[in-house]
């Protein structure tokens, strides 16, 4: 059965994350006024790479079970594509680093955050976030180069793993690709493999309207007349049974043909999908 | 202009806080994503209501002195009392004889038959502050001071190098955490309909009496809606009286505060109590503003899927109105 694979330091699992960083990033996200879409986006980002490294963590040892990558894309001014990798001393062509020195690259940020005193009050508390993308939004969306870009990064360590769980890629979006039709490079990604199963695509759709977000659709009939919700939809992987378990336990409804695809995510929606496409390769050992 | 009366002691302001007492209220509250569960919602409804009611009295404290600003009611609603068979039966009879006696003469010598007289509920709402009751719910501040019970308890804060401890320290107590049966939202609009009229007409000048109702469902005993349209027409010379809601969530969720349209909703619950809530007065606004919470001209009171942040500041957000205390 695919996507069963045991996750260890000899075989680790790889999450490539995706981020569009074009000029509509900088509006509202939906269900949150005032808090532009690339500062919640690059919020949950950091927080699933704190997150994962902490499904690492054994004492005070960070086992490497993870691969890692982050890419960001945009265009300049006259259209020209701008995708660049988001971890220290990575590039887009080779951008995967190690759980553990992923964290070792992170910087510390100390925030004020109001919290429960636990007694009916509230207490400003410092936190420290370890960041890794900074929030950047400008010009067009060329997703079609930048599924080409992870193509290649994936087909380069799948074939140095082939035993691994499949690449997961998580596409973080608000748009269109202003680049042509990204289906074709999408099928590329979707068509490695490793012996465990065909490579993961998930996309998510961050909206700035507040229609209900669409979640993990099973089939084409459930999305609205919306031409780029359905190529979204077509390019988005079904879910392997670990995420639809974790979907189900968030009182997300699933079924055996839901898609790893996320229509109209608020932030709420945004930080499930990113818990929920990462727990597909949960079999630490 | 209205929402400015000055506050004192002859023209005090008034808040009437409603608590949701059904069962679900005894379920986590939801927290963010990825945080663990909240407290069960009826501790964070009581820890928060104690909260405010201590900070209210500290609004109103001039040294060893509490200047009686403000009255204070606290209604708690979503307690069911099962009704004895002979009253069940009683009522059946009341239906077709007027005759006293002659009711009981009948009900006498009669078997209770669980087939026929099947269980009969009757809602409830209670005034939780001692020597109170729900038609006569207030009390003035200095005499809510008064009759707090003290309760101690943990709590995290921050000592003077910035540190966070937790410490434990004496609390004022006027709510306990409670969950009964059933959400009778329209009974308890009604009850706080009546007891806020009477108010009014011994406080024409006040500022209008603020009603903050807390739950998390649906109501049970109908649609509220009508109700909380006479509360709001309900009026003292400085304006309508104000109602505020805070849905507190069971999700893992970010709360939708303070919204400006019904459309940006997700459901029909939430679209519903968005109508039943009133828009923030300036004086309210510029408060949550100050807190960094996102608000317009035409925000109402109203929180959908609050976590314990959110509650704990919708509260101070819904008593900072009466601000000018004289």
């Amino acid at each position: 059965m695919p996507y069963t694979a045991d996750i260890s330091r000899a075989n680790p699992a790889c999450f490539l994350f995706l981020i569009d960083q074009s000029g509509s990033m900088t509006q509202a996200l939906a269900g949150q006024p005032g808090q532009r879409k690339m500062d919640q986006a690059a919020d949950a980002i950091n927080r699933v790479l704190d997150t994962i490294s902490q499904r690492c963590s054994q004492g005070m040892d960070i086992r490497d079970y993870f691969h890692i990558g982050v890419i960001g894309y945009n265009t300049d001014g006259r259209g020209n594509p701008l995708i660049t990798s988001a971890l220290p001393g990575t590039t887009p062509e080779q951008p995967f680093m190690l759980i553990s020195q992923v964290v070792d690259v992170a910087e510390v940020e100390e925030r004020q955050v109001k919290e429960s005193d636990g007694a009916g009050g509230l207490v400003d508390v410092m936190r420290r976030f370890p960041v890794w993308l900074r929030p950047h939004a400008e010009y067009g969306t060329p997703m079609c180069g930048a599924f080409d870009v992870a193509a290649q990064a994936l087909a380069e360590w799948v074939g140095q793993h082939p035993d691994s769980f499949p690449s997961i890629v998580i596409n973080v979006s608000d748009g269109a690709a202003s680049d042509g039709d990204p289906e074709g490079p999408a099928r590329r990604i979707a068509a490695l493999q490793t012996g465990d199963g065909n490579a993961l695509l998930f996309n998510v759709h961050l909206s700035d309207s507040t229609a209900m977000p669409i979640q993990y659709p099973d089939g084409e009939e459930r999305l609205p007349q919306d031409d780029y919700a359905l190529t979204m939809f077509r390019m988005s992987s079904p879910l392997p049974e670990s995420s639809r378990s974790q979907a189900a336990s968030l009182d997300l409804p699933v079924t055996e043909n839901s898609r790893g695809y996320v229509f109209n995510a608020d932030m709420t929606a945004l930080v499930q999908f990113l818990d929920i496409g990462t727990r597909a390769a949960s079999n630490l050992q | 202009m209205p929402y400015t009366a000055d506050i004192n002691r002859a023209n005090p302001a008034c808040f009437l806080f409603l608590i949701d007492q059904s069962l679900s209220m005894s379920n986590p509250l939801g927290s963010l994503p990825g945080k663990p569960p909240g407290p069960p919602k009826m501790n964070a409804a009581a820890d928060a209501i104690n909260h405010i009611m201590d900070s209210l009295a500290q609004r109103c404290s001039q040294g060893m002195e509490v200047r009686d600003y403000f009255d204070i009611g606290i209604l708690g609603y979503g307690f069911r009392q099962e009704m004895p068979y002979q009253e069940i039966i009683a009522l059946e009879y009341i239906n077709y004889y007027d005759d006293r006696e002659n009711v009981v003469q009948r009900i006498r010598g009669r078997e209770y038959n669980p087939n026929r007289h099947k269980p009969v509920y009757r809602e409830l709402v209670i005034s939780t502050l001692p020597g109170t009751t729900p038609e006569r719910p207030f009390l003035s501040i200095s005499r809510v001071v008064d009759v707090s019970e003290l309760e101690e308890r943990k709590v995290i804060e921050r000592d003077i190098s910035e540190n966070v401890v937790e410490v434990t320290r004496r609390f004022p107590v006027w709510l306990r955490p409670h969950a009964g049966i059933g959400t009778p939202v329209c009974r308890a609009l009604n009850v706080a309909s009546q007891s806020v009229a009477q108010w009014i007409q011994g406080h024409q000048d006040s500022f209008p009496p603020i009603i903050i109702n807390i739950g998390d469902g649906e109501a049970t005993d109908g649609d509220p809606e009508p109700a909380a349209r006479d509360i709001m027409n309900l009026r003292t010379r400085d304006g309508n009286v104000l109602i505020f809601n805070c849905h507190l969530s069971e999700t893992a969720s970010y709360p939708r505060q303070y919204p400006d349209q019904e459309a940006d909703l997700p459901d029909a619950y939430a679209r519903q109590m968005f109508r039943m809530s009133s828009v923030l007065p300036p004086a309210f606004m510029q408060h949550a503003a100050s807190l960094e919470i996102p608000v317009g001209e035409l925000s109402r009171g109203y929180i959908f899927n609050a976590d314990m942040v959110s509650l704990v500041q919708f509260l101070d957000i819904g008593t900072r109105g009466p601000s000018n205390l004289r």
